[in-house]
């Protein structure tokens, strides 16, 4: 948790503990922390970071350098964003191309949501292929593009970077299957890409991007960030949002209580959001906006050499390293152990963690690591 | 009159394969005393095979509904409440009317009873005629709220700037965006537009129709749209038509004022079929509303 989001969210739980009914609390909503007589500024110093909810959206826009008309949501989890992107995605599409480099939650989501609607989910096999097959950008391109075509899929659902590190080459993928067919709605799943790579790929091919505050962003608690803005897809995924009685399935109080504060006002009747999480996202983003504009001066080492100065167990563990294209700070290890693969999961974590080293570890006898910034 | 025994008339049809059945065993009785074995499974083998050929021409028989005798129809017609009810009024009716001996009434009923005989062979064919009304819109309705129908594809032949916005067909919309909206039903729609309301050197149609297919691309609709001189070489795609999921196609007949002058509903799945293949290759001329809003900006 980086520091900055982690005041916010104390001096937001003793604000709600010292000054329960506050009048001053919308207006702090709406204008931010400017907003407040300096009385309030005074005592709860951790809340500078919050500018209200359109500036926590500004900021967003800024952190990604996504355009100034992109809009943004945010919402108690991801979890709901992928609710509503699917149910614009099968709004338009009737069969939507992913692969088994989805998170399985949101897949599962995805399905359900096809299958309701009576429409498909064609899942195409590409994990192996990548980290063993040694396929290049171009092979993964090109299998989906052909993929798309003979399947005869409209719509597309990518994990920008999957959780086993793998960094999709979204951009050429999109453009390869945009050459070959009409592909109606691009959904990306950005949840371990945001604050660890650049999103522009994303940006510029995706109908709608969803992405989180607690994984690489570093504010903990969870909150759902999504974004659209292409002209193609927007008005119809605004009118999703502002209509949520129609798509019945949008359930999060979050989401409308920040989309009614944006919009100029509390219609009164909706549900009590927990809102301790954007604060301490705002945190978060004005922390991670400082970093970019504080780059170090010293000569950062390369991701070779960080990842040979990484602490590991035993020498026996060895990175599996697709094609450099598709790596991310996410790193896979797999044991060359005899018998290794059949470790549980919470050994392997041990394992790593004497060593210094805190994982992931997977029942197949594989190790997760983040190299952090 | 002799009233017939019932029990034995359940019975007369059985001399006749009981008179087959003892003729097999005849056979294969000879060929065991008189043949060696290959022969008698030989025989045995042909009388299995006879068996079954005449099995599978039986139940042929009596599924078919061509060919069936007259005195069968009502037999036949039975098993369907239904139907069956809607044949005795039928028949009743035609029994009433024969009783009359009125030349000219007689005349009079024979053409229409005609009318009405084409009428139901129409059906019977899987067709539904909606002449110069809009109560077909009732059975429009009924099939896109229909359970299991998850596609609806339509093409609409705009050729006048009224299309689809006096009161039945707004209201047939506001039925599109509902079921649409509520994820019951997909839609796809393809408009072809009269080159009057999208003249060739403007990058939009009308006002109007630019609209009306906004508010459709906005709730979620996918809208794809053609000038009507771009199809000028294929003509047999020019039509207005629904096809709903792969169960009926339906054809809208119009005048320039955009009031229905026939609506053809068919449930025959040749011709649906025929109409997804005219669809897909509409699609290819058609343009999606969604990728011209990412090239063009849309006025007003």
């Amino acid at each position: 948790m980086n520091p900055a989001a982690k005041d916010a969210q104390l001096d937001f739980v003793r604000l709600s503990a010292e000054e329960p009914s506050s009048l001053y609390f919308e207006e702090f909503l709406r204008g931010g922390f400017s907003a407040w007589p300096a009385s309030y500024q005074r005592r709860f110093p951790g809340l500078r970071t919050w500018t209200g909810v359109s500036g926590l959206k500004h900021s967003i826009r800024q952190l990604i350098d996504a355009p100034s008309d992109w809009q943004v949501l945010l919402a108690s989890r991801s979890l709901s964003l992928v609710n509503l992107a699917s149910s614009c995605m099968f709004r338009v599409c009737r069969n939507v191309l992913a692969t088994d480099l989805s998170w399985p939650t949101y897949e599962r989501d995805i399905e359900a949501k096809a299958r309701r609607t009576g429409n498909r989910i064609t899942t195409i096999p590409l994990r192996d292929d990548i980290l063993y097959g040694g396929w290049t950008v171009d092979d993964v391109a090109s299998h989906l593009a052909s993929a798309f075509v003979e399947q005869q899929c409209d719509g597309l659902f990518l994990p920008a970077v999957d959780h086993l590190g793998i960094r999709l080459p979204v951009r050429e993928i999109v453009e390869q299957i945009r050459e070959r067919s009409e592909l109606r709605f691009c959904f990306i799943d950005a949840a371990q890409a945001f604050c660890h790579v650049p999103l522009d790929d994303c940006l510029e091919c995706a109908d709608f991007v969803v992405a989180g505050s607690h994984k690489w962003m570093g504010a903990y608690l969870p909150t759902g960030i999504g974004f659209f803005g292409q002209q193609r897809s927007r008005t119809m995924i605004e009118h999703r949002v502002r209509h949520p009685s129609q798509s019945g399935c949008i359930d999060d109080p979050l989401l409308h209580f920040t989309e009614q504060i944006d919009s100029g006002g509390l219609d009164g009747h909706s549900e009590t959001a927990n809102l301790t999480s954007i604060f301490s996202c705002a945190g978060a983003v004005s922390h991670q906006i400082d970093a970019q504009n504080n780059v170090s001066t010293a000569e950062p080492l390369s991701f070779d050499q960080r990842l040979e100065q990484l602490p590991r167990p035993t020498t026996e563990w060895k990175p599996r390293q697709p094609n450099r294209s598709f790596r991310s700070r996410i790193v896979l290890f797999e044991s060359q152990i005899p018998g290794s693969q059949l470790a549980c999961p919470d050994a392997i974590r041990r394992t790593w963690l004497d060593s210094g080293c805190i994982v992931t570890g997977y029942p197949d006898g594989r190790a997760r690591v983040s190299l952090p910034r | 009159m002799i009233k017939p025994n019932s029990a034995l008339l359940r019975l007369s049809w059985l001399p006749y394969p009981l008179g087959v059945g003892m003729a097999g065993c005849v056979v294969v009785a000879l060929g065991l005393l008189l043949m060696p074995t290959s022969g008698v499974v030989a025989i045995v083998g042909v009388l299995v095979s006879l068996l079954l050929g005449l099995t599978v021409a039986i139940s042929l028989r009596a599924t078919a509904t061509t060919g069936t005798s007259h005195l069968e129809t009502p037999f036949l017609l039975a098993k369907d409440a239904e139907m069956f009810q809607r044949y005795q009024a039928v028949s009743e009716s035609l029994l009433k009317a024969g009783r009359n001996p009125d030349p000219i009434y007689r005349e009079i009923a024979l053409e229409q009873i005609d009318e009405l005989s084409r009428k139901a062979a129409t059906i019977a064919e899987g067709t539904f005629v909606f002449e110069g009304t809009e109560t077909w819109r009732i059975v429009y309705e009924r099939l896109l709220r229909s359970p299991g129908l998850h596609l609806y594809r339509s093409v609409a032949w705009v050729k006048n700037a009224n299309y689809w916005q006096d009161e039945p067909g707004r209201k047939s919309m506001a039925v599109n965006f509902d079921l649409h909206a509520a994820e019951r039903l997909n839609i796809e729609r393809i408009a072809i537009i009269a080159d009057e309301l999208w003249p060739a050197g403007e990058v939009w149609p009308t006002e109007l129709l630019r609209q009306w297919l906004n508010e459709q691309h906005i709730r979620g609709i996918w809208v794809k749209f053609v000038r009507h001189s771009a199809l000028e070489q294929e003509p047999d795609l020019i039509a207005d038509i629904g096809i709903y999921g792969s169960r009926a196609l339906g054809v809208q007949e119009l005048d320039e004022q955009c009031r229905t002058v026939r609506f053809t509903l068919t449930f025959d799945f040749a011709s649906v079929a025929t109409a997804e293949d005219r669809w897909k290759r509409l699609a290819v001329y058609a343009e999606s509303f969604a990728g011209y809003l990412d090239r063009y900006e849309m006025p007003g």
